[in-house]
């Protein structure tokens, strides 16, 4: 009887998010997207018929043609190529981004929303003076010292812009422990621990799921700034911002150069956002319907 | 004698610290203020007020949920207030708490499987397959079953939810359980199983009870003794047939006047009327804290606070017109109700 | 008998949900006398409360009415538009909620609050408005009303608001005064207060009370007749002392028997097993027969519907006699 019952709770626990995931038509269609992305960017290798650094001075900012579907920039390469190829640092950074700010900001704003008192007041401060500086400058000033590259670029952006995950997460743990099953948890004999990691944090995932897809495409976006200013991915790095950026000199002429890339990254910026209200829907219960 | 008695709680008192702003000085809540009581092994006390009475805060601190500004607890032989952390973990084991809003008190984010193993992991070295057999079988004791185990307290019913609360505050077999309005948001139907089974739960594992109400006849219901609160004070403590028989404090009585009582040929009983709203806890009056609605005030009432005198046999109230006042008028027609 | 002020037939409501159409109000007929306190009572989600939203038209929007007539002293309050309807929400028709705190505008003085509901409904000065609202915050025994007036609802009490929104609710002198557990959120002797209150100002204005709630205590205090609602259908109408004294219906019978002040203490009460039925799909035939102990094979299959057993009390069971 026991093991029988067993057997149902090890199937029940883990298929029913998924299948109930598999229904959320939205979620597929970012889900799908994003795929299709991962896709290219893995095959990005196989898929672009030249690479992205190849200039050809003979065939400046062609149109879209069968020999260049999406057409060619102003130093004669293939913006289909490096469409492709830029899928891959898009994905990077987002992923990047998002470890490092969640991984700054959550536990800062759980421990400063557990506690209280003075370790949240320290934790608040801090989290308000960076919210009070332009986040470009800031990023700018750790990148010179850091220096140039995509890598830096990407840390300068996640670590200026955690405070959103901190605030988030301590307003969400705040609400959560006056409700009454922290007290309930005490009562069984949880530790702190115990309960800032079993009771407070999976309550507070879905806030931060829909924020990291917020931030993901910001985060996409910075990081191109900085790019442009000639801190980020160096050239002949084929970054969609940086694409999107060389490209607006050319608005008129030839618009498919700052098109294309703007289209992927709306694309990849949308699948994010897709992804992140499904699982937000999946992952708490209360939404779910039974 | 000495031995049956689970809990003595001794001038026990919390107070909230309240700053209105920066610079204004600290002000005190005073929610519990110098309350003293026993409960006998197996038996319930029920702890009546209103809002503001501070008997959740009286609850909560007990189990030391909240640490109290002074006073003693002293649950089966030792002072609870200074427990260390071992001894503090076998404390949190031989006691259970339920809240009112069962919804709020489950964690929706755990399975009603996870919420019963965590006490079990814990304080236990069992391994899973005896686990789940515990489970399974507090379960059942509270009513529901195996295939509510994978269920998440949404998925449920509000007599369910507090049923799955109920099991997790009884499944470490605990000799002292806080119930905090274990029914009051619960449909009428309902309230009668969540009763039914408490009592059968207290049957069975002679399990001792704090009921904290703001409901007189469901306090009458479950309980052996009732201590009436007003503003962090106890201002009556007996039995219940003595309570109910012969209630001595005016805020008892006006109690026993508000309460609607659900039978229509009582609707034009003589009623005590309670005149006004209870005043803040930060700003308590002075004197009896009961005297700005107490239609029997006088001025020693206003100057002196009342202590809380055993009357006769076990039966303490704070008043001190206690032996001038005759409450039969309003008592008489409600014997049927009042008595047993 | 006295005239009939408010006639509902056969109404129907549902609420459109995700999962489909949760008909919380299903074929309800009920008739409310001139000057009589009605109660309807039940537990959560009988359809208690949509009747009484629907009495005024101020539904949720996801709530559609799929038939069914509400008469008004002759007047069909379903097929009025919404200016005369207007006329006679707050005038004719008021409605007190159970969350005080929530019914009242943060922003705005009580006072202010309290004095729109005249300046809408009768020609006067915004002076003369004022002058009554505060008159009448006096008249529900809020002290130094011309004061406490000019306060924001934030500092009342929650006894305080209810008697403000009760105020607001009865300034225009309305004849049918429907109160949507009125006294639920508040302490006991808050509650004795209100209760007193409300039968104060219904004997001096003569105005009917439709009183929603799932206390019995107060259904025994404070009623003529009573309406007990389980799963949208109306199961049971009588006198309250009839109620009380001869329930027909089982789960009238039941909800009594839960009832603890009527017990021995300590002893088990009785209990009807089981949860409501779910509306998105009811039970077929009777509504409460899968937590009846009276059911038959008729009950499964045949509704039952609300017969007039005696003079004045209807039940909705096929089994009533056996009941009673």
């Amino acid at each position: 009887m026991i093991s029988l019952i067993r057997e149902k709770i090890k199937s029940l626990s883990s298929s029913e998010e998924i299948s109930l995931f598999l229904k959320h038509k939205r979620g597929m269609a970012g889900l799908i997207l994003l795929s299709f992305m991962l896709f290219i960017a893995l095959t990005a290798d196989f898929i672009a018929p030249k690479r992205f650094d190849e200039v050809d001075p003979s065939s400046r900012l062609l149109p879209p043609s069968t020999a260049n579907i999406f057409g060619t920039d102003q130093l004669g390469r293939d913006v289909f190529s490096r469409v492709v190829f830029g899928a891959r640092i898009a994905l990077w950074v987002g992923l990047l981004v998002v470890v490092i700010e969640a991984g700054i900001g959550v536990p800062l704003g759980l421990v400063a929303g557990y506690y209280g008192g003075s370790i949240d007041k320290l934790i608040s401060a801090i989290t308000d003076m960076l919210w009070a500086f332009p986040p470009i400058i800031l990023a700018l000033a750790i990148v010179t010292i850091l220096g140039p590259g995509l890598t830096n670029v990407v840390i300068a952006v996640s670590v200026v812009s955690w405070a959103p995950y901190t605030r988030v997460v301590r307003a969400k743990t705040q609400s959560i422990m006056s409700r009454e099953f922290i007290i309930a948890a005490r009562a069984v004999g949880e530790s702190s621990l115990s309960i800032m990691f079993r009771y407070v944090l999976p309550n507070t995932l879905s806030s931060v799921i829909v924020l990291a897809t917020l931030t993901i495409p910001s985060a996409i976006l910075y990081t191109t700034a900085l790019s442009f200013l000639g801190f980020g991915a160096q050239p002949p790095t084929p970054d969609w911002g940086a694409m999107l950026n060389e490209g607006k000199d050319y608005i008129f002429k030839a618009p498919w150069c700052s098109v294309f890339p703007g289209l992927f990254i709306t694309l990849t910026a949308l699948s994010f956002n897709l992804l992140g209200d499904a699982l937000r829907d999946v992952l708490d219960p209360k939404l779910r319907l039974g | 004698m000495i031995l049956t008695e689970l809990l003595i709680v001794k001038d026990l008192k919390k107070y909230f610290e309240f700053k209105k702003s920066l610079f204004s000085r600290t002000q005190y809540v005073r929610a519990v203020d110098g309350v003293s009581f026993s409960v006998e092994k197996g038996t319930t006390l029920g702890v009546v007020g209103e809002s503001g009475s501070g008997k959740t805060t009286l609850g909560l601190t007990i189990l030391r949920l909240i640490e109290p500004t002074s006073g003693k607890i002293i649950f089966n032989g030792s002072d609870v207030t200074r427990l260390n952390n071992k001894e503090l973990k076998h404390f949190r084991k031989s006691t259970g708490i339920v809240f009112q809003d069962p919804y709020s008190s489950l964690n929706p984010r755990m399975r009603v499987k996870e919420i019963l193993e965590r006490p079990l992991k814990i304080h236990s070295n069992d391994d899973e397959e005896a686990r789940l057999e515990k489970i399974i079988k507090t379960l059942e004791e509270v009513g529901l079953s195996a295939e509510h185990l994978m269920r998440y307290p949404h998925e449920l019913s509000g007599g369910q939810q507090q049923r799955v609360a109920i099991a997790r505050a009884i499944i470490l077999r605990p000799l002292l359980v806080v119930l905090d309005e274990p029914t009051s948001s619960l449909d009428v139907s309902v309230q009668a199983q969540i009763l039914n089974l408490l009592l059968d739960l207290q049957n069975k594992h002679e399990l001792t009870y704090i009921f904290i109400t703001h409901d007189l006849l469901t306090a009458k219901h479950v309980s052996d003794f009732i201590m009436v609160m007003y503003l962090g004070k106890v201002v009556e403590y007996s039995t219940t047939h003595e309570v109910f028989r012969n209630p001595r404090h005016p805020y008892t009585v006006s109690l026993f006047s508000s309460i609607p009582i659900p039978d229509p040929k009582l609707k034009s009983r003589k009623r005590i009327e309670v005149v006004g709203e209870p005043p803040s806890p930060l700003n308590p009056p002075e004197g009896c804290r009961y005297h700005p609605r107490c239609p029997y005030a006088t001025e020693v009432c206003k100057l002196k606070e009342p202590e809380l005198l055993e009357l006769s046999d076990k039966h303490f109230v704070a008043c001190h017109r206690v032996n001038e006042l005759d409450f039969s008028e309003f008592l008489n027609d409600m014997s049927s109700f009042l008595s047993d | 008998m006295s005239r009939i002020l408010l006639e509902v037939r056969d109404l129907h409501i549902c609420y459109e949900t995700s999962r489909g159409c949760v008909r919380a109000v299903d074929g309800v007929s009920l008739v409310i006398y001139e000057s009589e306190t009605f109660c309807l009572v039940g537990e959560t989600g009988c359809g208690k409360s949509t009747l009484a939203l629907a009495i005024p038209r101020l539904l949720p929007p996801n709530a559609r009415l799929l038939s069914g007539d509400i008469f008004f002293r002759g007047m069909n309050l379903l097929r009025i538009n919404e200016n005369e309807l207007q006329k006679i929400r707050g005038k004719e028709i008021a409605m007190i909620f159970q969350n005080p705190m929530t019914s009242l505008n943060p922003v705005h003085m009580i006072g202010f609050q309290v004095a729109e509901v005249p300046a809408t409904h009768f020609r006067i000065s915004w002076r003369e408005a004022l002058l009554t609202a505060i008159k009448q915050l006096g008249k529900v025994g809020i002290p130094d009303p011309d004061l406490r007036s000019r306060n924001y609802p934030h500092v009342f009490s929650g006894g305080m608001k209810q008697r403000t929104m009760i105020a607001m609710m009865t300034t225009c002198k309305p004849s049918l005064l429907i109160a949507d557990e009125p006294t639920t959120a508040l302490d006991v002797t808050i509650q004795a207060q209100i209760l007193k209150l409300l039968h104060e100002l219904k004997n001096e204005y003569g105005l009917t009370l439709l009183l929603i709630t799932h206390n019995f205590g107060i259904v025994a205090e404070v009623c003529d007749r009573v309406g007990v609602m389980y799963a949208g259908k109306l199961v049971e109408v009588a006198e309250v002392r009839e109620i009380f004294e001869n329930p027909q219906h089982p789960y009238t019978k039941g909800l009594i028997g839960c009832v603890v002040a009527r017990k021995k203490s300590k002893t088990r009460l009785n209990q009807i097993a089981g949860a409501p039925p779910s509306l998105l799909n009811p039970p077929n035939g009777c509504r409460f027969h899968p937590r009846c102990s009276y059911t038959t094979p008729k009950c499964l299959r045949e509704e039952p519907q609300l017969i007039e057993v005696c003079r004045g009390h209807l039940v909705a069971c096929h089994n009533y006699e056996r009941v009673g």
